[in-house]
């Protein structure tokens, strides 16, 4: 169930992104090329670490319930892989916070994908510290309200922008 | 821009809102049981 969800989260994330990219004023694209290129990194680590899981890991520890390389435990392979993938995916909010205006429709976007950005260096803090506990995975708490709520502040920017609004002239001129 | 590109992001932002907030009760519904 957390795997199914973790990688139904990565490719509507970086489609948003793109969405994004195409949706900013042209000045603000070199922020958005940044957001693309970390989001990309973001969907690649976790599409390999949730898709081995899925299909490897879990049909393979049924049969033979015992740990192997291959599974996500504190300090292992895939679970650095997973933790490459939400600093990656922080990285691309701080980048997508920077392509949004500062007044209008996206300021809470912004404030909430930059909200999101900051709390990365505790995920990268919780994935990576040597001794693993509860106590340090709840330390990453405020991201359940920083990554859904800056998914839903994109969603109401979407919502509040017009494709007419940033309709570029010459456009109109290069239609048949 | 293309004019898609709001409905197509709003749509992606939704879905995964929708599964970061299913990832956290997933989560919270683990730890829960430990």
């Amino acid at each position: 169930m957390i795997y199914g969800t973790s990688l139904c989260i990565s490719v509507p994330f970086l489609i948003a992104i793109l969405a994004l990219h195409d949706a900013v004023d042209s000045r603000q694209r070199l922020w958005t090329c940044g957001a693309l290129l970390f989001g990309v990194m973001y969907v690649t680590y976790v599409v390999l670490v949730y898709a081995v899981q899925l299909s490897v890991v879990i049909p393979k520890s049924m049969e033979s319930p015992s740990g192997t390389v291959l599974g996500v435990a504190p300090q292992t392979l895939f679970w650095d892989i997973d933790g490459l993938g939400y600093i990656s995916m922080g990285a691309s909010t701080l980048f997508a916070a920077f392509s949004l205006p500062r007044k209008g429709p996206g300021i809470w976007a912004r404030r909430l994908l930059l909200s999101n950005a900051i709390i990365t260096p505790v995920i990268a803090f919780i994935y990576f510290y040597p001794h693993f506990s509860l106590g340090v995975l709840l330390l990453g708490l405020p991201w359940l309200i920083t990554a859904p709520g800056s998914l839903l502040a994109l969603a109401f920017y979407f919502r509040n922008i017009s494709p007419v609004t940033f309709r570029n002239p010459t456009d109109e001129r290069s239609r048949p | 821009m293309n004019e898609a590109s709001p409905q197509l992001g709003f749509g992606a932002s939704v879905i995964a809102f929708i599964a970061v907030v299913a990832y956290g009760v997933a989560q919270t519904f683990k730890f829960s049981i430990l």
